[in-house]
């Protein structure tokens, strides 16, 4: 049996074709590379600096713990001591509006009997 | 300090973003300390416009409110109760404070809304003629 020159570049062009197509396959239906995640370290817990702790009383209180030295520094919380001298003889007066109220005309009516509402209910 | 305005403002708020730089004007044009204070994540914004929602505390209603107010508060009362225990403050509001010899006062505005422009153009001749006013009575000039 003579093949001809046609017929053996024919059977190469197919060979050729047929295995692009194989190849396409293949790479359609390989799995994807998939990168292990880093495994995130979790922090050690802190051995120095401010710590917010409750002492015997129930009061918080803030302890600075040195670094390189043995310190230790406790802060009371801050408590704000109602003193009388210090009051305001009259508490503010605070008036309240949405902005359909402010962007009316007849706003100033409204704070006119709002703050007499006040007043009235300031004296009592 | 006689007389100051505030604006409780958030960073993300578009409309923030619109009412600050007319705010700053006037203040700027009538010689007002303005601060801006930027609130937290607890923030919810103000643009409900039921009435009752201009306050978050039940009994500011109750003892201040009117009868539509008080009618809206049996509905909104779980929600106030709720944005109260957590402290939550709307944004944008407009403080503007004064002391008027006896006692400090403040006006709260709260909520912005642009998109009538009529509407919005007389809430800032509103705060316009307000502060004009509150000038005038504090410097007593």
């Amino acid at each position: 049996m003579v093949y001809s020159v046609f017929y053996y570049a024919t059977e190469a062009i197919t060979r050729a074709f047929v295995g692009l197509i194989l190849k396409i396959v293949e790479h359609m239906q390989r799995r994807r590379m998939v990168e292990e995640k880093r495994r995130e370290e979790k922090r050690p817990a802190p051995s120095w600096g401010f710590f917010k702790v409750v002492n015997e009383a129930g009061i918080p209180e803030y302890t600075w713990i040195g670094r390189a030295t043995n310190l230790m520094v406790s802060i009371p919380g801050l408590i704000r001591l109602p003193i009388r001298a210090h009051e305001a003889r009259k508490p503010p007066t605070r008036l309240y509006f949405s902005f359909a109220e402010a962007a009316s005309k007849d706003w100033f009516k409204e704070i006119e009997w709002l703050a007499e509402m006040a007043e009235k209910a300031g004296k009592r | 300090m006689l007389l100051e305005v505030v604006l409780e403002d958030d960073i993300n708020c578009p409309r923030c973003k619109k009412l600050l730089p007319i705010l700053r004007r006037i203040c700027d044009e009538l010689n007002i300390p303005f601060t801006i204070k930027l609130l937290g994540n607890r923030a919810v914004a103000a643009y409900a416009e039921d009435s009752a929602s201009r306050t978050f505390s039940p009994e500011w209603i109750e003892r201040w409110g009117l009868r539509e107010h008080k009618r809206s508060l049996k509905k909104l009362a779980p929600i106030l109760a709720y944005l109260k225990s957590i402290g939550a403050q709307t944004f944008p509001n407009i403080i503007i404070r004064w002391h008027d010899g006896i006692r400090t006062k403040e006006i709260v505005i709260r909520g912005y809304d642009d998109s009538d422009e009529g509407r919005a153009r007389q809430f800032i001749a509103n705060i316009y003629t307000l502060l004009k006013t509150l000038k005038r009575v504090v410097y007593r000039r």
